[in-house]
């Protein structure tokens, strides 16, 4: 194989980044749909954050036995700890809410990221690291550095450019998560696999998986026994949530595989829950914004996304 | 320095700013505890998601916590996590206390010096007056207890009192 000719191929289908920008920022309807997706991230935050406030107040999720606060909520250590609480889901609320109604506005984006950062670190202080609102963490401090172009008649070819370098800066971080995550079974399972243990390639690594953590949670799921008991149904899907996990980075720059990893990503969830009871849901909404949304989707067809895909993306330049 | 040029080169940063983010936050959240250096904790916003990345085996060992004695009187062993003895708010403490009763265990057989710190942290939140339990070390296979509930074997580690 011609290695040059085939870095060519692979840039083909990788977007050259800052060129590309330049040329999306020309589309009025990338821009314009770029917009759209933030206001609707303040409001799902809106939505969260009452639902957590109504949580704290029927059925707190933790009490003050294992409360130990992290340093960014020190204040917490002064107070009493329904105080704490109070403080906590006010500055959440608020935030959020100027957040919703100004998101137009570069101080109530910070105020909305401030109130989630610190019921964020007051969540985390419980023994165990929180990681569902953690996802928007670093979205909505990128959402801070945004241009305010949404209250502009006419914008410049500059601020559209960093409006988008934004967008894609948090589609980047949800992309490295992913890719973390699938790294990191790589790794270890390869480690596994040299040493000569269970790894991720035996068929049956799901079902071990389930089978080790229902139980440990004491909970229960729809699929997990089937695929317990017939573990090569559980393989494919194991090895197909590794492969998509892991290129979940280079699918942010790709554009032609946004809409079908944002399927993906979703799937994994819904997965997760009906055979791990790993119930996961918040993280549902960023990906629809950000991937089934995406403002650099352009219609692509079957044969460009499909082509675009790591390796397999191999498999449709041959049969051209 | 004119301002078109001001603007170019700010812009210009903010487009490095992407793959230099991707760079340091593997560095910082990534990288160490994958090639096996520093705690392999995850650090505080800088979480590195690393879930689910050992495969259990045929073989499996875990450890548990039975109460063996309530108020200097012997019962039947009942699992610490299934008792009324430890403080449960909900049930995303389970997961927390089997880990810890977990890290208890392994520091027993290791025979670290974190055995006194996992104790601690879990006799802070048992409620009822003082409570005798015994560490299990219990080895089975995952599919053979999912079904059956068996286990290939048990063998008590330490026992303790609760002050």
């Amino acid at each position: 194989m011609d290695i040059r000719k085939f870095v060519q191929w692979v840039n083909s289908k990788t977007i050259n980044y800052p060129q590309a920008i330049e040329e999306y920022a020309r589309d009025t309807r990338a821009v314009e749909r770029a917009m759209s997706v933030v206001p609707y991230l303040f409001f799902f935050l809106l939505f969260t954050a009452f639902s957590a406030t109504a949580q704290w107040f029927s059925r707190p999720p933790f009490s003050s036995a294992l409360f130990d606060p992290r340093i960014t909520i020190f204040w917490a250590g002064y107070v009493s700890f329904d105080t704490a609480v109070h403080i906590a889901c006010g500055l959440f609320l608020v935030g959020s809410c100027m957040g919703s109604l100004f998101f137009n506005r570069r101080w109530a984006r910070a105020l909305a990221f401030f109130g989630l950062f610190q019921y964020h670190a007051f969540m985390s202080s419980f023994g165990a690291p929180e990681h569902n609102l953690l996802v928007f963490v670093y979205p909505l401090l990128f959402c801070i550095f945004l241009p305010d172009i949404w209250r502009k008649k006419e914008t410049t070819q500059l601020e559209r450019k960093k409006f988008l370098v934004g967008f894609i800066g948090i589609q980047v971080y949800i992309g490295l998560i992913y890719s973390l995550a699938g790294l990191s079974k790589l790794v270890r399972g390869t480690q596994a696999l040299v040493h000569g243990t269970a790894n991720f390639l035996a068929p049956d690594a799901f079902a071990l998986h389930i089978a080790n953590w229902l139980p440990s949670t004491g909970g229960d799921s729809l699929f997990g026994p089937f695929i317990v008991a017939h573990p090569y149904v559980g393989w494919p899907l194991f090895l197909g949530m590794l492969y998509f996990q892991f290129f979940t980075l280079v699918a942010v720059f790709r554009p032609a595989l946004h809409w079908m990893w944002g399927v993906f990503l979703i799937s994994f969830y819904i997965l997760n829950y009906f055979t791990m009871n790993i119930f996961y849901v918040d993280t549902f909404f960023l990906i629809a914004a950000l991937f089934l949304n995406s403002p650099f989707e352009k219609g692509f067809t079957w044969r460009e996304r499909c082509g675009a895909m790591p390796l397999i993306g191999l498999l449709f330049r041959r049969t051209r | 320095m004119s301002d078109d040029a001001h603007a170019d080169r700010g812009y210009r940063i903010l487009v490095a700013s992407v793959p230099v983010f991707i760079v340091t936050y593997f560095l910082l959240a990534g990288f160490q505890p994958l090639f096996g250096f520093g705690s392999g904790a995850e650090k505080y916003l800088l979480y590195h998601w690393y879930v689910f990345t050992y495969v259990p085996s045929h073989e499996e060992v875990t450890y548990d916590a039975f109460v063996i004695e309530r108020a200097g009187k012997p019962i039947a062993p009942v699992p610490l996590t299934d008792s009324d003895d430890l403080l449960f708010d909900e049930w995303r403490n389970r997961p927390y206390y089997t880990e810890r009763i977990r890290r208890l265990g392994d520091a027993i057989v290791r025979q670290s010096e974190r055995v006194e710190s996992d104790r601690a942290a879990i006799e802070h939140h048992v409620t009822h007056g003082p409570i005798t339990y015994e560490v299990r070390e219990i080895r089975y296979d995952p599919i053979r207890k999912f079904f059956a509930g068996d286990i290939l074997s048990a063998r008590t580690v330490a026992t303790f009192e609760t002050h």
